[in-house]
């Protein structure tokens, strides 16, 4: 009974995952909302953000710390149960994820839905060996069930993620392995179902620059090669041009500017996008002469204002009406959307180009609030 | 660059009971008003170098010589007042003040510590708070009660108490998000050209320590395996692992595709 069960289930989730792959978006997050509550008022740590994942593409999704990303990347997954209230839409093909039944739920998640988290000891069990941990990965997911066949599997993983003695590694226990290789084995167990939809969260912040650049270049090759749709989450501008293909920007729980990671790099059309590319120490800056974006991201618990630019307080293009009004994300320019009406795109140019000149004055930084001087409209 | 050097460490070696040969042979020299780098993978001996400096462990070899003193042979009341000279603003801030302590209180003690009494050393920290941008109603709240970048420039404030020539900054912005991290790295360089401080500035960021550098020293497995200004070691990088640190960094990544795709025809 119990197994007639199961392999029902087991057909329907896959059924649901062969369906994902006829449609142009594999993943489609729609108007998602999360919510926790805390000391008996109600965050909003995600309001109202949508985006749309296709395979053999990389989304990135940047922003500063606290911003929205994981729980976001979290949400998606329904990793909060009841902790959180998610609202909104998320669909695999044309599955509605939000309201599936939970133990379907769990078929998804890493099988056509596989994640790698920040920190690689959160996804390993510390006291499991490696190999143990892959196998089971493979039985839960109908993969493979004999536990020998599942071993050189993912022997087999372990090499294609890059590890060359994958047979000492699937006997260590994870604190004897270094940062870098325990994120290769996270990536290998994330990859181990060939997911349709690969959510990275900073998989590459607490790695060493050396080793950061080879895991980029391993999840471009691995998108490439088993055509997922990628989702990565990123404070890193640099790692967005280099993975990316989209840029979803996000502040204070809203995304205010998409479009192609070029585009957006090279032509912002917000100017907290700006804002954080002149922040970006680059050759030729004299020292001390950085342009910083005055104060700093709203807190979590911070009241945000519903009415307002969430981004006011710091802008340097805010002017009475952002007060009062919350610019939507509308179009800027074909394919980039931006959540700001008040400023012509062309006043943000790439960074170097917006710097005043040095006037050998102490603070570059602006005052918050203050108008812009350089001639933008 | 003056002609006296402000610390010249030679052929420091350390090595920890683990048999780790964190620091082997590694010498430095940093000018009054420089700031010298140090960049290197994880473990290549940073933070263990900037301890030996600050006499935070004691070399197994070598020689310190800061501001002409025999830095290894100081004890007791001489240590202390070399500690006067010497600061360090570490990487993690909220794990550096004391939980237990106002803001004010964990800066007026750096003061207190050093012979100053109570009052004038809480009026001093109110101050310092000030000049880093820091409110000083804040002196009055707990560390968790302010945000990293905050905190961090309460820790540049405490460093500064004492009037020190010589501050360590270990991973002093790495943990900032990228528009704090600016701001932090302009009230550094702000306070330099004010008080003539000098840094040894450890950071994993090549970006970073580009930006605020004079000179770099890479290492790599405890050993200095280059050393020079940061533009030349930038433009041509004569060790194997300068290079491949340069390759890595997202900057340089995308120069070379920039590159790419300027030289191809526009799509
Ligand atoms: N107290 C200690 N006991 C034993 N080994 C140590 C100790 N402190 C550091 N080590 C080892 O010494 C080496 C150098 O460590 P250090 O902390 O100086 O590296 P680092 O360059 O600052 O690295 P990171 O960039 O990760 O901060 C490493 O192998 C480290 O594991
Ligand atoms: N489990 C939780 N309970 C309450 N608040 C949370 C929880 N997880 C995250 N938050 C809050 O939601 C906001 C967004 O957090 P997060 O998505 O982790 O940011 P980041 O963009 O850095 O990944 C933050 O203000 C954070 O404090
Ligand atoms: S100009 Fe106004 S609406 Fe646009 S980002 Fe700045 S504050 Fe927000
Ligand atoms: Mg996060
Ligand atoms: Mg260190």
């Amino acid at each position: 009974m119990s197994t007639a069960r199961t392999t029902l289930q087991r057909t329907t989730v896959d059924d649901i995952i062969t369906r994902a792959g006829d449609h142009e978006h594999v993943l489609t997050v729609e108007d998602l909302t999360v919510a926790f509550t805390r000391r008996k008022r109600r965050i909003e740590a995600v309001r109202g953000v949508s985006f749309a994942l296709t395979a053999g593409r990389t989304l990135v999704l940047l922003g500063e710390s606290g911003s929205g990303k994981s729980v976001t990347a979290r949400a998606i997954l329904r990793l909060y149960g009841r902790s959180a209230a998610v609202g909104g839409s998320v669909r695999l093909g044309d599955t509605e994820l939000t309201t599936l039944e939970e133990s379907w739920m769990r078929g998804i998640r890493g099988g056509a839905i596989g994640m790698v988290p920040q920190d690689p000891s959160g996804s390993l069990d510390p006291l499991r060996r490696v190999a143990s941990q892959i196998v089971e990965v493979l039985a839960r997911h109908d993969v493979e069930q004999d536990a020998r066949r599942a071993r050189a599997f993912g022997a087999g993983l372990l090499e294609r993620v890059g590890i060359h003695d994958p047979d000492r590694v699937l006997d260590a226990f994870p604190f004897e392995l270094s940062g870098g290789m325990r994120q290769r084995v996270a990536i290998a167990i994330a990859i181990a179902c060939r997911p349709r939809v690969l959510i990275a969260d900073e998989p590459t912040t607490a790695l060493d620059v050396t080793v950061q650049a080879q895991v980029l270049e391993l999840f471009t090759e691995l998108q490439q090669e088993l055509d997922m749709a990628l989702l990565l989450v990123t404070h890193d501008v640099g790692v967005a041009r280099i993975v990316g293909d989209d840029v979803a920007v996000m502040y204070a729980g809203r995304l205010v500017e998409t479009g192609r990671v070029d585009q957006v790099l090279a032509q912002p059309g917000h100017p907290y996008t700006a804002g954080l590319l002149d922040a970006l120490p680059t050759p030729g800056i004299p020292r001390g002469e950085l342009l910083a974006i005055p104060g700093r991201p709203p807190g979590p618990d911070e009241l945000m204002q519903e009415h307002m630019c969430a981004f006011a307080p710091r802008c340097r293009f805010a002017q009475p009406a952002c007060e009062s009004h919350r610019p939507p994300l509308v179009e800027v320019r074909p394919a980039q959307a931006a959540a700001c009406d008040l400023v012509e795109p062309l006043a943000l140019r790439p960074r170097g180009t917006v710097r005043p000149a040095a006037s050998g004055s102490a603070g570059r930084t602006r005052p918050a609030g203050s108008l812009s001087q350089g001639g933008v409209r | 660059m003056s002609a006296t050097p402000l610390l010249v460490a030679e052929h420091l070696m350390k090595r920890f009971p683990n048999g780790v040969q964190a620091v082997d042979d590694v010498s430095l020299t940093v000018h009054p008003g420089e700031t010298v780098g140090i960049v290197g993978e994880s473990g290549s001996g940073k933070s263990t170098t900037a301890k030996l400096v600050l006499r935070l462990l004691d070399a197994d070899e070598g020689t310190i010589r800061f501001d002409g003193e025999d830095l290894r042979a100081l004890r007791g009341g001489a240590l202390r007042s070399l500690r006067k000279r010497l600061q360090l603003v570490p990487q993690n801030p909220q794990t550096s003040f004391n939980p237990k302590l106002t803001i004010g209180d964990s800066i007026a003690f750096n003061l207190t510590v050093h012979g100053t009494r109570s009052k004038p050393a809480h009026a001093r920290a109110v101050e310092l708070l000030e000049r880093v941008g820091v409110a000083r109603g804040h002196a009055r709240k707990h560390p968790h009660e302010l945000s990293g970048g905050q905190l961090q420039r309460c820790a540049i404030a405490r460093a500064l108490a004492t009037e020190p020539q010589l501050v360590v900054c270990d991973e002093a912005v790495s943990a900032l998000d990228k528009s704090v991290q600016a701001q932090v790295l302009n009230l550094l360089a702000e306070l330099q050209r004010e008080t003539g401080v000098a840094f040894l500035f450890i950071s994993h960021d090549l970006a970073v320590v580009e930006h605020v550098a004079d000179r770099v020293i890479v290492m790599y497995l405890g050993e200095v395996v280059e050393e020079g200004p940061a533009i030349d070691l930038w433009r041509a990088p004569a060790h194997e692992y300068t290079r491949t640190l340069l390759a890595a960094t997202p900057e340089r990544l995308l120069a070379t595709r920039d590159a790419a795709t300027a030289a191809a025809p526009a799509r």
